[in-house]
């Protein structure tokens, strides 16, 4: 089934840089969770993580057996079934600190808005490279993805969680922008946008959220409220030093000053302990990952592999950058997990999915003609 | 066949796009990273402050009195752990039932007890410093309103060692007396500050390898006093002052190197122990409160002054009148009648009329010089409360007879310690040294924490001066001198004997029959390692110092120098009683181990090598051999407290403080 030439095609050095940034968040996680393990050596997030990561990588060889070609013509049905999924959660989710994000199946959790940013990769990816839609679309080409980008996002907000929705939005944003769009849209896009921020900064937005973006403007505001989160952030990574505080050493980590220290804020538990050069190392490491990705989006077969790995790319990119510019203190905290690093079962398979579809394309960029 | 992939659907836009978003990427990434060496390199020193600010905490922790120690890390004096007994009386059930449950326990009477509770105070103290036996059943009575508090009771290991050195503490923990009170500022209890990791929550951080912090121990101090040596002194004090049934008695042991004081003893002696059933007539430490006339110990530093200036030279004659003579006025009398002596025979035969006669010639400025030098007249600084400066007129004020007198040791009143570290000046070469009592501060744990800092060293007189005073010094303890009991076999002490006469406070006038008998003077002569002074008042019997006084100074230094690691000379004809030479330390321990029996029973007098670590047994209270006296919290007790009650019962006690 595997072709010899299938083979040849697959792009090693996406998984070596993916072990990479696996290391790193096995590393982040065991220190970030080491108290819980040395209570429970045996159950705990650690030992979960690592069953996860075992599930997402027998996911992602699955993903290499079929042709992504096939994808295109259940995209719709997969999104309905997301869409579906995330209705549900509204309904029967399970309420946690306030949002209901989650969905018990079988004794497990799981977290269909990320499935829902695969599915809409794909979707966006099917539609934008069929035959009736050509680059430049106008304005009736562009609507239906439009709505089908807004239903699930608007969903999610309604959970809520601001942070998935604002990565769907910048996924299928940037799909987009691949797909090329109208100057004029951009700009009448632009200026129906502008009037709307001042009510929705007024009446919108709840006041926990205003205060996170003043924050960032005035970080010494209210540093033990609205503030706390990226101080002892910025404590964390600012007082890693060059060097770092070493494995296990973080202080802001193990007496528990930093808030979400395995989900959301796991880059500063990797920053303390590792300083800058870990940072230097991470970094560098997702930056490789992108631009692989993309390397194999311009050599893709087709525009429709092309697409469906800019938005896989996509997926990864974005959520590193808003995770770590908030992590740094460049951005408003938002609940966003780095890729392959924090926790988080539901969101690693998501990704290892995304890696896989990714490889795919990679795999089958020649076109096979056979007499 | 197969055919590449024309990548018809990448357009140049396509491509552009491509590597517009390569570059955002690059750039997106390039910011975070730039962002994060602000943090992590260039601001670093703000994020760590305030990282360690929020994680670091200090907290008070209480600390108990501190101990003092000898100069060998003897425990004389420490805190043990004990709870006091008070009763919240508002809130006591039936304070009758109460009473007759209480009152055998404690060993007091129902009725005190039930005055005790009649009160309606919400604390009233029943009793303080209970024992543990006491303790536990107090708990097991269960009472409302009864409850027990952790106090801690100073303990004296040693009993009367050292005692008006060492003084006292108060009920409430304050210092009172010696030691205990001119360092209370430094041990008694108080509260340290201790730093502590905090976590987010605020709360503090107590691990496995740093608990919560227990009471600590404050300060303590480490004396200059060997435990050994002030038992040496007390002990030959003793037996002195018994033999001429003195009325007190003082002792002062100095190391004429370092001016480290060895030994203070006092008679009558002093158990901290006890000292609510003591009055200040016992636990003043009279070295160094009392001053008394030096009598003819004083011609010393008179023949220092005088040698220094060259108003007499060492092979000088004075005529000494043949033991009487009037000058200015007054009659000035010799034990023994002599004629010509040669100045070291005026020291040796100890000529009151040739001291006058040279303190005349000294004059009262230049006297008065070596008088203040020598440091008498001024508290010698020794870091113990109640110090007095001594007895000494201004060189001008005197009349020539003061002069006359002053220069064999009368109209002047010096103390034991000033009197000692005026010899020990002479014994390491004229230079004068500020008398210590304290060696070191340490911490709580033991550890030395900072050396007290002392005067340096002042020259009083040339070394040359000094050593012909020294030869003279040892001539009095050799054939013919006054004070020929000062010398222990193998040993070649320096000395001066006094006695000297009491002026009657009621009569301003010497008594007839009441005197001071003294000793002064170090060994090895020509190595000094010991400075001591012996003063006996009112002996009956004998008066001289060479005969009360003397034995004293040769009985400590036989049995000190030794310890010192100072041994007599080969060729003399014994060791000292009650010292066993051993070739080998190892050879040393194994005797005493083996016969600790037959030593002990030729009497108090006999010190093996293990006397010197342990302390002198304390005559047990009649009550202590009925009951089982215990302090400290016990930890694990086996079988229980009943079992201590059976006869032979064996009981495994834990204690969770070794002294």
């Amino acid at each position: 089934m595997m072709d010899r030439r299938l083979i040849e095609n697959f792009d090693w050095s996406i998984i070596w840089v993916l072990m990479g940034i696996i290391c790193v968040g096995l590393l982040s996680i065991y220190s970030a969770l080491y108290n819980q393990i040395q209570a429970h050596p045996t159950h705990n997030l650690f030992i979960r993580q690592l069953v996860w990561l075992c599930a997402g990588f027998t996911l992602m060889f699955c993903s290499l057996l079929g042709d992504y070609q096939q994808l295109k013509r259940v995209s719709l049905w997969l999104y309905l079934l997301a869409l579906f999924l995330l209705i549900a959660v509204l309904l029967i989710g399970k309420d946690v600190n306030g949002s209901k994000r989650w969905l018990e199946l079988g004794g497990f959790q799981f977290q269909p808005s990320e499935f829902m940013k695969i599915t809409i990769v794909i979707y966006l990816a099917s539609y934008f490279s069929s035959q009736e839609a050509s680059p430049y679309p106008n304005l009736k080409k562009l609507a239906p993805p439009l709505l089908f980008i807004l239903i699930p996002v608007l969903v999610i907000l309604a959970q809520p969680d601001l942070g998935t929705a604002i990565t769907i939005m910048a996924i299928s944003a940037t799909i987009i922008f691949f797909v090329g769009i109208r100057w004029q849209y951009i700009i009448s896009g632009v200026l129906l946008i502008v009037p709307l921020i001042y009510p929705v900064w007024e009446h919108v937005l709840k006041p926990y959220q205003k205060r996170r973006i003043l924050i960032l403007l005035r970080p010494d505001l209210d540093p033990l409220g609205a503030g706390y989160h990226i101080r002892q952030s910025k404590i964390a990574i600012g007082s890693g030093m060059l060097w770092g505080k070493g494995f296990l050493n973080g202080t802001q980590n193990k007496l528990h000053f930093l808030p979400e220290k395995h989900t959301d804020f796991i880059f500063s538990v990797w920053a303390e302990e590792w300083g800058f050069v870990g940072c230097f190392v991470l970094l560098t490491l997702f930056a490789l990952l992108i631009l692989l990705c993309l390397r194999v989006a311009r050599r893709s077969k087709d525009r429709y592999g092309s697409l469906l790995v800019v938005g896989m790319t996509a997926l990864v990119l974005w959520q590193v950058l808003i995770n770590i510019g908030m992590v740094i203190g460049l951005l408003p905290v938002v609940g966003i997990t780095l890729p392959f690093v924090s926790y988080g079962g539901s969101s690693l398979i998501a990704l290892c999915l995304a890696i896989g579809l990714i490889e795919n394309v990679s795999m089958r960029r020649y076109i096979f003609q056979f007499r | 066949m197969e055919r590449r992939n024309s990548g018809k659907f990448l357009t140049v836009r396509y491509s552009s796009c491509y590597k517009l978003f390569n570059t955002l990427v690059i750039l997106g990434f390039c910011l975070i990273l730039a962002r994060a060496s602000r943090l992590q390199i260039i601001e670093h020193p703000l994020w760590l402050e305030r990282s360690i600010n929020q994680t670091e905490t200090t907290i008070r922790v209480p600390t108990y009195r501190g101990s003092i120690t000898d100069r060998q890390g003897r425990l004389l004096s420490y805190s043990v752990p004990q709870r006091s007994l008070f009763v919240d009386a508002g809130t006591v059930g039936a304070p009758g039932r109460l009473a007759s449950l209480v009152a055998p326990i404690i060993d007091e009477s129902e009725s005190f007890i039930a005055g005790k509770l009649a009160s309606t105070r919400h604390f009233v103290w029943l009793k303080r410093h209970l024992n543990d036996q006491q303790a536990i059943a107090i708990e097991n009575l269960k009472q409302p309103g009864v409850n027990l508090v952790d106090e801690y009771k100073r303990f004296y290991p040693y009993g009367q060692v050292g005692g008006q050195v060492l003084g006292f503490v108060g009920v409430d923990g304050a210092g009172l007396e010696g030691v205990e009170k001119g360092f209370d500022q430094l041990l008694r209890e108080n509260t340290a500050t201790v730093g502590q990791l905090r976590d987010g929550i605020r709360k503090c951080l107590w691990l496995d390898s740093s608990p919560p912090p227990e009471p600590m121990e404050n300060f303590g101090v480490r004396l200059t006093l060997d435990a050994f040596v002030q038992y040496l002194a007390e002990y030959e004090l003793e037996k002195a002052v018994r033999q001429y049934r003195a009325r007190a008695g003082e002792v002062v042991v100095l190391d004429p190197q370092t001016f480290e004081v060895l030994a203070m003893a006092n008679w009558p002696p002093f158990d901290p122990n006890l000292s609510n059933k003591s009055s200040a007539e016992v636990w003043r430490n009279r070295t160094i409160t009392d001053s008394f006339e030096p009598g003819s110990t004083f011609k010393i530093f008179l023949m220092s002054g005088a040698l220094e200036e060259g108003t007499v030279k060492e092979r000088d004659r004075i005529f000494c009148e043949n033991g009487k003579v009037q000058l200015c006025g007054h009659t000035i009398n010799d034990v023994h009648p002599y004629g010509w002596l040669t100045i070291p025979e005026v020291i040796k035969y100890s000529s009151n009329i040739a001291a006058s006669k040279i303190a005349l010639q000294l004059g009262n400025e230049r006297f008065y010089r070596y008088i203040k030098g020598f440091g008498f007249g001024t508290r010698t600084g020794v870091m113990l409360p109640g110090e007095v400066r001594g007895l000494v007129r201004p060189g001008k004020k005197w009349r020539p007879i003061d002069l006359a007198t002053t220069g064999f040791g009368q109209s002047i009143g010096v103390t034991s310690l000033q009197l000692t570290s005026g010899v020990a000046c002479l014994a390491n070469g004229g230079e004068i040294g500020q008398p210590t009592i304290v060696k070191q501060i340490l911490d709580g744990q033991g550890e030395r924490y900072e050396p007290l800092h002392t005067k340096p060293f002042r020259r009083v007189i040339q070394k040359k001066t000094a050593q012909q005073i020294c030869d003279m010094m040892t001539a009095v303890t050799q054939e013919g001198g006054t004070g020929v009991k000062a010398a222990p076999d193998g040993y070649t002490a320096a000395g001066k004997t006094g006695t000297a006469q009491v002026l009657d406070p009621q009569t301003r006038r010497y008594a007839a029959n009441k005197y001071t008998s003294i000793f002064t003077g170090f060994i090895p002569a020509d190595r000094p390692r010991l400075a001591i002074s012996v003063v006996i008042h009112d002996p009956h019997g004998a008066i001289y110092g060479g005969v009360v006084a003397a034995p004293v100074f040769r009985n400590i230094a036989a049995r000190a120098l030794p310890y010192l690691g100072v041994f007599p000379a080969a060729g003399s004809p014994s060791p000292p009683p009650g010292v066993h030479m051993a070739s080998t330390p190892h050879n040393k321990a194994s005797k005493t181990a083996a016969a600790p029996e037959k030593k002990s029973s030729t009497g108090p007098a006999d010190y093996h090598a293990k006397d010197a670590k342990a302390p002198p047994k304390i005559p047990a209270a009649p009550e202590a051999q009925a009951k089982l006296q215990l302090s400290g919290k016990p930890v694990t007790v086996s079988d229980g407290i009943e079992a201590m009650s059976k006869p032979k019962a064996k009981v495994d006690l834990v204690m969770n403080r070794v002294p």
